[in-house]
């Protein structure tokens, strides 16, 4: 019985594990951090079950490194960038979809909430799994 | 989590805080100031927290681990 609750327990915190590499790779990624999305994309990606997740974040990394490196530098963002700034964060470049798959992705949420008429898939209640 | 979901972001801020005071290794407060991060649209402070939580869970994840080893370890 106690191996079952461990087992479970395990299982567990290696789904929020997951869950939570798949956020900060998104946001290392939109920070302008490509080293340290690709790391937390690799750790993410030990789980099978992120496998849609992580092969659209690997669409992204790849998008982003193609970019010209004066394009990507001004992808960074200040650490404190207040909200009233908003109008100054442009999204990420979008993979081959239109279509924002994830919407338990942070930023893929953020998209959708400022294009309610565009692409994105339909916002669900957004929380992320990893919450 | 109330003041998180109306968008309260600094009592969000402050309960997730004292979480953590009380316990450092309270892997869901890391990943709920993530989240805080992520609406004030401070990327790089969201990804250092969901970092944090990455560790902490599998922190937590290994610990269980080695529970489980033992337990079966026990009963043989």
């Amino acid at each position: 019985m106690r191996i079952n609750a461990l087992e479970a327990r395990v299982k567990e915190q290696r789904a929020q594990e997951s869950a939570a590499a798949v956020n900060a790779a998104a946001n290392f990624l939109r920070a302008g951090d490509i080293g340290k999305a690709q790391s937390y994309v690799d750790r993410a990606a030990r789980d099978p079950e992120r496998a849609a997740a992580v092969n659209e974040l690997r669409e992204a990394i790849r998008a982003m490194g193609r970019r010209p490196l004066s394009e990507a530098s001004a992808e960074r963002r200040p650490a404190n960038l207040s909200p009233s700034n908003r109008s100054e964060v442009r999204p990420l470049p979008r993979p081959t979809s239109t279509r924002c798959s994830f919407q338990w992705l942070s930023w893929c949420r953020a998209e959708q909430a400022h294009d309610p008429n565009g692409n994105g898939a339909a916002r669900g209640d957004g929380r992320p799994v990893g919450g | 989590m109330i003041e998180h979901d109306q968008d309260q972001l600094d009592l969000a801020e402050q309960d997730l805080d004292s979480a953590l005071a009380l316990d450092d290794q309270n892997c869901t407060a890391m990943g709920f100031l993530g989240h805080v991060a992520f609406k004030r649209q401070q990327w790089p402070d969201a990804a250092a927290r969901f970092a944090d939580a990455t560790e902490c869970y599998g922190g937590a994840a290994g610990d269980a681990e080695r529970q489980r080893r033992a337990a079966v370890d026990r009963t043989g």
